[in-house]
């Protein structure tokens, strides 16, 4: 249907000279979702999502019009409806600049090794059934879930000056999650928000550990139940991959997306502590910190080869040695800011709303240190594990964030379970206190589909790589009150 | 109520649609349809210029097919096309027979078995986005305006084997923006946040309202005050109540995360109590959603959730209730869609007053739990937030981070509700533009545990 589309879209888009620039983003998602709580199989729900976006730079404006009647006459009407809009706002539209608009050519795609839709039905409800008995089965545990979401986009971009781009994206979210109650204790472990989300077929799930990871969240959520609450004070904190994700994820990638510090998203997801004046020498993090926008990681969760906007996407170091260098600016933005090269990073949820900054895979490079040697060199601090609570101020400095479990470290040993264990600080000085980087052994590919902002919203997946990382004099401190 | 053609059109061709579902219909299946359609323009701003104008026109059909007591769940795209929607339709049903196979008998399925039909058309008043974007961009010319303006038709429909047919059309404008001082490069982070949705588009209420936020804009210029951390007696504007109740709503009014001893509220009735002055509803009849839910149940007018202080029901889903041998009251997600706290006896026009010494806060952001389990919530402070001493706003502060117990916010340490509740159509859009709604009004605090 793709080839029909793109064929009506060539016979009626309009020139160059006629509109300056006019691109078609077709997206058809089709998903799967299985899941067992508390045991019951829940019913499938399958999604088959299909439509089109035209977007259009003519008189100085951008513009868009999205769809879900993909016939010509659909086609027609949007590309209207989007030349009126562009028309309409001449003179009253951002100063684009010196924006370029691209016509690439190309295509991405993984291979997977065994594709979702050779697996039957039965054989993934039997890993769900096999995680769901691993999860259960105590008097304590009031809740369990497990759940294998499953999504194909099939993308197509064009362009009127003869871009065309096809992109096929496999990802899988698979979650588990169980929780116990004790007394007036509750506690909960799971993937945390599917945060082992990848791309790639059913093999991912033996990849990331699913098949056997129900029976030790069990067995860590029923000692988390006998723990005792969080200690509170400055101490170092140890952040595992699946807590370092979040951490980069808020006080890393929202801050440097170029819209947020041009002022697009003040009314909503907010501004950033970050400006421009700050890049090529602000000393973000420690000389230890090196982080990088990469696309190219094949089984990480957003990976492509163009962004939304038709820009090629390659690796690029945001922050290196501690230095920031570069924003998250996709081509619009870029453009917007003189002397300020951009990254491929505009993208929309689907085909109903506009490509924007965004992040894609925001990784944290491995450094030299094992995790024994971190924890061996640490006199007295938490090492904390899964996020479970997240709170950040509107310029993306002052943050909160809790995990699910924590476990004390003295003497350069790992000691005794703590639960609620929450830590807070702010993001301009709390990376220069980095004092230690894992090595490749630690190094975890990773991430989850919800990642939310803009104005209309979308929800976004992003992946993030890190490895296990530790900080200097953190404010720590458990639950209650 | 009247209905427009657009309305008409849109409603025919979702019947006709489950009319063919119906039509596929083999011995012993049963089928639930539900139907979203909207057509809206989004048209954001920054600096009061357009950054991203847009009209998205997008709509899909949901279909659960259950036979011998088993259920699967299938959605695809509507393109307005009848043949090519049929065809789509088609497929899906052969897909969800198909992976029926694979399942038991669900234990937990529950839905209406009394055809109920219902057919609700609300006017669309709504002028062309044209011009409110003409009216907004000459008022807000000069200013640093900063926000998204949406606006347009939504259309739901439920319809099932036994022929209930349900169709609720509405449209709305929401316009949801920020004023900042950026001029002035001393305060250019300092902002007031503004809103006007509603049906009927007035030009003269939107520009009343930004010069209001002009107004409070003006009180941002003064030096900025660093609260240090510790407790501090707050008023809450009735916008920070509402992202309190947003929080809250995640799981807190849920009768499964009841079950699961997974709701912030849990340890309500279990030693903690909100204050006698604190009553929560789901008041449905005054929402913008629909009185039907997916299972074609209809929705009761109003579900009380807080009464004086103590727990009254939860909100309760058809499978909740099958699952732990509850009544249900025919919500769907457990999250309430239009939540309304009742208004205490505290005028505006005395809120300062009542404050004396204190801070004011406009707007809360980014609220989180702490601990769930004991309803430990933290959160910032946003916007035009204020320090109050003797009942004169003295300086904007610097963004605050609270973290307290909800039970010491509107337990013991509530004193006076405000006595009005502001109306809040909700501006979120992730997928589509929402239909829920709030009413709630501010609330002064004796002392909230502000952290960093």
């Amino acid at each position: 249907m793709h080839r029909a589309i793109l064929a009506a879209f060539k016979r009626v888009a309009p020139s160059v000279s006629e509109c300056g620039y006019c691109a078609l983003r077709i997206v058809e998602k089709n998903s799967e979702v299985l899941s067992m709580a508390r045991g019951v199989l829940q019913p499938l729900t399958l999604t088959s999502d299909f439509g089109l976006m035209v977007s259009v730079y003519h008189c100085g404006s951008f513009a868009y019009a999205a769809t879900s009647d993909v016939s010509e006459v659909g086609i027609v009407q949007a590309i209207d409806r989007a030349r009126h809009w562009a028309r309409s706002c001449e003179g009253l539209s951002v100063d684009y600049g010196a924006f370029c608009p691209p016509h690439p050519n190309g295509d991405y795609g993984r291979e997977v090794q065994q594709s979702w839709d050779d697996i039957a039905l039965k054989e993934k409800i039997e890993v769900l059934q096999s995680q769901s008995v691993q999860l259960s089965g105590h008097e304590d545990i009031v809740s369990w879930q497990a759940s294998l979401w499953r999504t194909q986009t099939i993308c197509t971009f064009a362009t009127n000056g003869g871009g065309e781009v096809r992109q096929v994206v496999e990802q899988v979210f698979p979650s588990l999650s169980v929780t116990a109650h004790r007394q007036s204790v509750t506690v909960t472990r799971s993937l945390g928000s599917a945060d082992v989300s990848r791309q790639g077929g059913f093999e991912t799930l033996a990849e990331v550990g699913y098949l056997e990871k129900g029976s030790r969240l069990k067995e860590e959520c029923l000692a988390l139940l006998s723990a005792p609450n969080c200690p509170s004070g400055k101490m170092d904190l140890v952040l595992m991959p699946n807590q370092m994700m979040l951490q980069i994820h808020e006080s890393i990638g929202h801050p440097l997306e170029l819209d947020r510090i041009l002022g697009d998203e003040r009314n909503y997801a907010g501004t950033s502590f970050v400006d421009l004046s700050m890049f090529g020498q602000y000393q973000y993090g420690s000389p230890l910190l090196n982080v990088s926008f990469d696309p190219t990681i094949g089984h990480e969760l957003a990976s492509y080869a163009y962004d939304d906007d038709g820009q090629k996407a390659e690796k690029v170091m945001l922050i290196e040695g501690g230095i920031l260098k570069q924003p998250l600016g996709g081509a619009y933005s870029a453009a917007r800011v003189n002397g300020l090269s951009g990254t491929a990073n505009a993208r929309a949820s689907s085909w109903n709303r506009p490509a924007l900054d965004r992040m894609a895979n925001l990784n944290v490079e491995p450094g030299e240190d094992s995790f024994e040697s971190i924890i061996a060199n640490t006199e007295r601090g938490i090492l904390m594990d899964t996020n479970c609570s997240w709170s950040i101020d509107d310029s993306r400095n002052k943050f909160q964030f809790g995990c699910e479990l924590g476990r004390v470290i003295e003497d350069g040993e790992l000691k005794d379970l703590v639960r609620n264990p929450n830590y807070r600080g702010v993001s301009e000085t709390f990376w220069r206190n980095l004092s230690a980087v894992g090595n490749e052994d630690s190094f975890e590919v990773l991430g989850t589909p919800y990642c939310g902002k803009a104005e209309p919203n979308q929800v976004i997946t992003v992946g993030h790589a890190a490895p296990v990382c530790k900080f200097n004099k953190v404010d720590v401190f458990g639950g209650e009150l | 109520m009247s209905a427009d053609t657009e309305q008409l059109a849109m409603r025919d061709s979702f019947y006709a649609l489950v009319d063919y579902v119906q039509a596929q219909l083999k011995n012993d299946e049963f089928f639930m349809a539900n139907f979203y359609a909207e057509s809206s323009d989004f048209v954001r701003m920054n600096q009061a210029q357009v950054r991203q104008p847009g009209s998205v026109s997008q709509a899909e059909l949901a279909l659960t097919w259950i036979c011998s007591g088993a259920s699967v769940n299938g959605t695809v795209a509507i393109s307005g096309d009848a043949a090519l929607d049929c065809d789509r339709v088609e497929r899906l049903i052969v897909r969800l027979r198909a992976s029926l196979t694979a399942f038991e008998p669900d234990p937990y399925l529950l839905y209406s078995e009394n055809r109920q039909d219902s057919e609700h058309f609300q006017v669309n008043a709504l002028p062309s986005s044209d011009e409110c974007i003409d009216a907004i961009t000459k008022r807000a010319a000069g200013l640093d305006f900063v926000g998204i303006f949406a606006s347009g038709s939504m259309h739901f429909g439920f319809g099932n084997a036994l022929g209930q047919r349900n169709w609720h059309s509405t449209s709305n404008f929401n316009l949801d923006w920020s004023l900042y001082s950026s001029h002035d490069p001393a305060v250019k982070d300092r902002a007031v946040k503004c809103n006007y949705a509603g049906r009927q588009w007035q030009s003269e209420v939107f520009d009343d309202k930004v010069r209001q936020g002009l107004e409070h804009l003006s009180h941002l210029k003064k030096p900025v005050k660093t609260l240090s951390p510790g407790e501090y007696r707050v008023y809450l504007a009735p916008a920070a109540v509402d992202e309190i109740m947003n929080l809250l709503g995640w799981g807190g009014f849920s009768q499964a995360s009841w079950m699961t001893k997974a709701s912030a509220l849990q340890l309500l009735g279990e030693g903690k109590r909100f204050s006698p002055l604190v009553n929560i509803s789901e008041n449905t009849q005054e929402g913008v959603a629909p009185l039907f839910q997916s299972s074609g149940y209809i929705k009761p007018d109003n579900v009380g959730l807080i009464s004086q202080g103590q727990k009254a029901e939860l909100l309760c889903s058809p499978r909740t209730a099958k699952e732990y041998d509850v009544l249900h009251n025919g919500s769907d997600s457990e999250t309430p869609e239009a939540l309304a706290m009742e208004a205490g006896d505290l005028a505006e026009a005395d809120v300062l007053a009542a404050l004396g010494t204190g801070v004011y806060v406009s707007n809360l952001w980014y609220l989180n739990y702490s601990d769930r389990a004991s309803g430990r919530v933290t959160g910032m402070t946003r916007f035009a937030c204020f320090w109050v001493e003797d009942g004169k706003i003295q300086a904007p502060i610097n963004v605050m981070r609270f973290d307290d117990s909800i039970f010491n916010m509107f337990g013991a340490r509530l004193e006076r509700l405000g006595n009005v509740a502001e109306m809040f159509y909700d501006p979120s859009s992730y997928e589509r533009r929402s239909a829920s709604c709030s009413q709630v009004p501010g609330a002064l605090i004796s002392a909230l545990k502000m952290t960093l």
